[in-house]
């Protein structure tokens, strides 16, 4: 089982990229007391057969680990759905994409911690192959949206020492938002 | 602490121009590839990854691509890290935790000496084609 929300998402993310998609938004949300988990992308989508079968953990396209028929993500978010009496939607359409997304009682005792959220973010938008992610976040009264081709725009490889450095701190600075300026 | 926005981290990075010198990933000679499946990241990759992108800060070395992958397949081993780099072989190690991580940036990346105890490398082709023979 995944320790947070975060490794989820990149769990998920990384479907997304594994999927060979061009676009893939992001969508974490906690509002009214409810958390909203989802990624939809424009990837190779799956058949109606693969999306029955794509919760068993022991169910995998071959992509991601060639010759390990082991796939979790999706199980775990499924699994976090049923513990917290949320929701796990999946749907998927052969050659249009796949929205995933869990929805649950934020202060439910069963949810898995936020863990660092930053970092989370951070690592969803170095994921490979995505041309686009786009990420809208929302807490409490802080809500954002960045996106990956804005940001290489202005820091060039996101790969980068300082790159990665530099995306860190600017997604610390949307995350940690009081609405005070600090000069 | 208030929001940067990208003209902030335009700026930022001015002062930095520097060292973003190289603009994409084809100009960067060194390439550090983590394992990020979640075999690695329940060993503890993120840490990992963490330690790596201190310590070749701590080093100023910036000729580095970091990245992440899944799984490199030696789940037993996590956290996997890939090293491509000029002037010695590919390597994969394994059981990098944070202290590992920092010992190859001064002794492979700067050193261009191999942690032999840390070396797991990838199964030959030959070797995994016949353990798919086997399974048949």
């Amino acid at each position: 089982m995944h320790f947070t929300l975060g490794e989820l998402l990149l769990d998920l993310v990384q479907n997304a990229a594994a999927a060979g998609s061009t676009t893939v938004r992001v969508t974490w949300r906690e509002r009214g007391g409810e958390l909203l988990l989802a990624v939809e992308d424009d990837g190779c989508g799956m058949t109606g057969d693969f999306v029955a079968r794509a919760t068993d953990p022991f169910i995998t396209d071959g992509v991601k680990h060639p010759g390990r028929p082991v796939g979790l993500g999706l199980a775990f978010l499924r699994q976090t759905a049923e513990s917290t009496g949320g929701r796990f939607r999946l749907d998927s359409q052969p050659g249009e994409g796949t929205h995933v997304a869990l929805e649950a009682p934020a202060d439910h005792i069963d949810l898995p911690p936020a863990g660092d959220v930053s970092e989370s973010l951070v690592l969803a938008l170095c994921s490979e192959g995505p041309q686009e992610i786009e990420i809208e976040r929302e807490r409490g009264g802080n809500s954002y949206t960045i996106r990956k081709s804005e940001l290489e725009e202005v820091l060039g490889d996101l790969s980068s020492v300082v790159g990665r450095r530099l995306l860190g701190e600017f997604v610390r600075s949307q995350e940690e938002d009081d609405g005070k300026d600090d000069a | 602490m208030a929001k940067m926005t990208l003209e902030d981290l335009r700026k930022l990075r001015d002062t930095k121009r520097r060292e973003l010198d190289m603009r994409d990933a084809e100009n960067k000679t060194i390439q550090v590839i983590v394992g990020m499946g979640t075999s690695g990241i329940a060993a503890g990759a993120k840490d990992t990854l963490a330690a790596f992108l201190r310590e070749l800060e701590e080093q100023g070395i910036s000729n580095v691509s970091l990245r992440q992958t899944g799984s490199l397949g030696l789940d037993h081993a996590e956290p996997t890290v890939e090293i491509r780099m000029p002037e010695m072989p590919t390597v994969i190690y394994g059981k990098v935790s944070p202290a590992v991580a920092a010992k190859i940036v001064r002794k492979h990346i700067v050193g261009k000496s191999l942690i032999n105890d840390h070396i797991y490398d990838r199964p030959a082709a030959d070797i995994v084609e016949g353990a798919e023979d086997r399974k048949e």
